[in-house]
């Protein structure tokens, strides 16, 4: 059982409940009809039929009676639990930003949907029939955005009171998160957004991730646009310092072409290097640094100069791609930048 | 009668697993304050009448003979 003031796995701590709905006792009802008929019938006919009933189970017989009547008991009991379970198990709770749905069909069959009410599209309730219109219980339909499942209430009490505090909530969180320039919830659409400012993805990134605290899948889609932008962001941030010959490395970032550098570094073949222990490198295969100074470089291209700079002459180290220097005061193997192209 | 006995046995065995599993999910997945707990002892208590008094009932009409 839930700890006192949690009626679902993904409660937040500080999310109160505004509504609590289980399903209109009617909906029981041929239930409680049935379970009532399974044990009045039989008392009815043991005292209708109880002569003709002693002397067929007089003797030995008597026993069977009374294990048969009792196993028939028992069996009346298990349906009427189990049918009381379905029906009592199936909640409809409603928080301020939550819409949770759970259906419980029989013992082994649970399902818990939750929802968040930003997705809200359309809330519907409909009352159909007599019973239904005199005890002023219906269903509700939820119509959300997305690719997330409609939510479908059915037999609740009040159900237009209950839709319209679903809009009610569903405005209320559409204020309170800033989407009210957005169509609906799905206004999340972060595509449209992006040329503004990445502040704002990084804004709804860092707001969803503390929804989806162990929430369901809906919700991780809201935190993923909001991740997806903000990884954009720093994929700009890390592309206009980055030198790459192409004219787009990351899906949807453009970015400037800037002239790759290639940086000589060794001219002798991979034969010979192979029957060499260690090289020296040579200064004149090397960019100079006076020579990069002259013209206006970009900064990732200053820095490799730099690291260049560093290397030891005298401390080569062969690999399978090349040479690259290796220096333990300095710069270690394989720190060299991507942009290089070691040649030979 | 014996068999009947056995039968009978083996029925409870079942009804016991099954209502186990059924208060199981009552206990489990029962709010806080509601009619779960008072539904659970009202059937525990209901099997138990029923079955201790179709035992008595049995061994007293086999004791009878």
């Amino acid at each position: 059982m839930l700890s006192k003031g949690h009626y679902f796995q993904d409660q937040m701590r500080d999310e109160q409940l505004v509504l609590f709905i289980r399903r209109h006792w009617l909906s029981f009802l041929p239930w409680i009809i049935f379970i009532g008929l399974m044990i009045i019938i039989p008392i009815i006919m043991f005292t209708s039929l109880r002569d003709v009933i002693v002397q067929s189970f007089s003797g030995p017989g008597k026993i069977y009676l009374i294990v048969g009547f009792s196993s028939y008991l028992l069996i009346a009991f298990a349906v009427y639990l189990t049918a009381w379970i379905s029906f009592y198990l199936n909640v409809v709770i409603i928080t301020p930003e939550h819409l949770v749905d759970i259906r419980q069909s029989g013992l082994f069959n649970r399902r818990v949907s939750e929802q968040s009410l930003l997705r809200v599209q359309d809330v519907s309730a409909h009352m159909s029939g007599l019973f239904q219109t005199f005890f002023n219980y219906g269903s509700v339909n939820v119509e959300t955005a997305g690719e997330a499942p409609n939510f479908a209430m059915p037999s609740i009490p009040n159900p237009s009171k209950v839709a319209n505090t679903i809009l009610k909530l569903h405005e209320e969180l559409v204020q309170k998160s800033g989407y009210e320039d957005a169509d609906s919830a799905e206004g999340v659409g972060l595509e449209e957004k992006s040329s503004k400012n990445d502040e704002r993805g990084q804004h709804i990134f860092e707001k969803d991730s503390q929804v989806t605290e162990g929430s369901p899948d809906q919700y991780r889609y809201q935190a993923k646009r909001g991740a997806g932008e903000m990884i954009r962001g720093l994929h700009r941030e890390i592309a206009a310092n980055t030198m790459t010959d192409g004219d787009s490395w990351f899906d949807g970032v453009k970015i400037e072409k800037k002239e790759k550098i290639s940086p000589t570094i060794d001219t002798t073949t991979n034969e010979e290097i192979a029957d060499l222990p260690s090289k020296t490198i040579d200064d004149k295969s090397m960019i100079s640094v006076e020579e990069c100074n002259k013209k206006e470089k970009p900064i990732e291209e200053i820095k490799i100069k730099k690291e260049l700079e560093n290397v030891s002459q005298n401390n080569i180290k062969k690999t399978s791609s090349g040479i690259l220097p290796v220096d333990d005061n300095n710069i270690k193997e394989g720190e060299l930048s991507e942009g290089i192209t070691v040649q030979f | 009668m014996i068999a009947l006995i056995v039968v009978y046995i083996i029925f409870l065995i079942a009804y016991s697993i099954y209502s186990y599993f059924a208060l199981y999910h009552l206990q489990e997945f029962g709010h806080i304050g509601d009619a779960s707990k008072i539904v659970i002892y009202l059937y525990i208590i209901a099997s138990v009448v029923v079955v201790v008094s179709t035992l008595s009932l049995v061994i007293g009409s086999m004791a009878s003979k």
